[in-house]
């Protein structure tokens, strides 16, 4: 029981924090949490310990995978509030309100564009550069080799430049 | 430098450029990209967009989950520890039980469930009076309710096959027997079922 909470506190933040930028809804990210938490708890004799946050990941990533699948183009729920708390914080280190604006917008755009990203250059993206995971992490989560992760997050990171140039004006970065 | 040389420096440069901003990039090619960026708008352009997007993604921050998620998370796990305790779990045998006490069981788990479900909803009626639950009590009082169900539909199966044994016994058996009884003397008196068996074998009434 108390290792199961320890764990609990010490993955919690990396899959919910998965599950929110993959799917950009709060309430589906509280769901695969729970639901990713509890399959821990039903696996964790099988699971070591070092083993946990990877098996989590992927637990979250299929979990992830399969409700973006259950949503209809109709009944698409996400595109919620983008992290206020994120968009504040580098606002606050803005140097003024056209800067800070700027700066919002930015990000803004760059979350749209990750949303759109399709897999698994959107779990590879989240996983390396928002969650700092190390290449071999990522190969271990996704069951892919070393230099597919890095192709995938090149490729990504330039899907995102695209998308980027065609919404945002770059030129006043 | 011809257009053309100029085309393939380019195109070497966005080729190799998420290695040049992640540091990963080794000589000669981070000279060469280097320069390359010190002559070439567009590239540098691209570049200074490159760093933008893998700066912002670095910024954004990792999210906690809500205290509440993780509290429903460990509540349904202890439950879940507990339930593996509860009678009904064991493996040995239950003993048979009469089906007036497995309905009142049924009746009294009926009303456990209930009560958990007017917990949980009696504050949406009386929120003045009633101090509001915490995540953790109503993912308890659910997980609770949703074991008295299962005693329920366990209880319910266990005294339909009591009542339909009663009903064989009623209907079919003690019937038979009284038909024998008439045609053939030998047999006195169908055997009562409400009775304990007689271990010993010296019951009266075996006289066949």
């Amino acid at each position: 029981m108390k290792g199961f909470e320890t764990a609990v506190e010490r993955h919690q933040r990396k899959v919910y924090t998965f599950a929110r930028y993959y799917l950009g809804n709060a309430q589906e990210a509280e769901d695969i949490t729970q639901e990713a938490l509890l399959k821990l708890w039903q696996n964790q004799q099988q699971i070591d310990e070092e083993g946990q946050r990877a098996w989590l990941l992927k637990v979250t990533r299929n979990a992830c995978l399969d409700r973006l699948r259950s949503r209809t183009s109709a009944a698409r729920v996400f595109k919620d509030d983008p992290d206020e708390q994120a968009v504040s914080a580098v606002a606050a280190d803005a140097p003024g309100p056209e800067a800070r604006a700027s700066a919002s917008g930015f990000r803004r755009h760059l979350r749209a564009a990750l949303e759109e990203l399709k897999d698994p250059m959107k779990s590879i993206v989240i996983l390396r550069e928002i969650e700092g995971l190390a290449y071999q992490e990522i190969s271990d989560v996704l069951d892919v080799p070393l230099n597919t992760v890095r192709v995938y997050l090149h490729r990504g990171r330039r899907q995102l430049r695209r998308q980027l140039k065609e919404v945002y004006d770059v030129g006043s970065l | 430098m011809s257009a053309h040389c100029e085309n393939q420096a380019c195109e070497e440069t966005l080729d190799r450029l998420e290695d040049y901003v992640d540091g990963e990039l080794e000589e000669p090619w981070l000279s060469a990209i280097a320069a390359h960026l010190e002559t070439c708008s567009n590239c540098r352009a691209e570049h200074r967009l490159a760093v933008a997007v893998q700066a912002e993604l670095r910024a954004l921050p990792e999210l906690d989950a809500p205290a509440s998620v993780l509290d429903q998370v460990l509540a349904a796990e202890s439950t879940q520890t507990s339930r593996s305790v509860l009678p009904w779990r064991r493996a040995s045998p239950v003993s048979p039980r009469g089906p007036l006490r497995q309905a009142l069981l049924a009746a009294a788990v009926l009303a456990t469930a209930v009560l958990a479900w007017a917990l949980i909803l009696g504050d949406r009626l009386t929120p003045e009076v009633e101090p509001e639950p915490t995540p953790a009590e109503i993912a308890r009082a659910t997980a609770e309710a949703r074991i008295a169900l299962a005693y329920l539909a366990q209880v319910s199966h266990r005294t339909g096959l009591q009542l339909r044994d009663d009903v064989l016994v009623d209907r079919l058996a003690q019937p038979t027997l009284r038909s024998l009884a008439r045609v053939l003397p030998v047999v006195t008196q169908p055997p009562d079922p409400k009775k304990p068996k007689d271990r010993s074998g010296s019951s009266p009434h075996a006289t066949l």
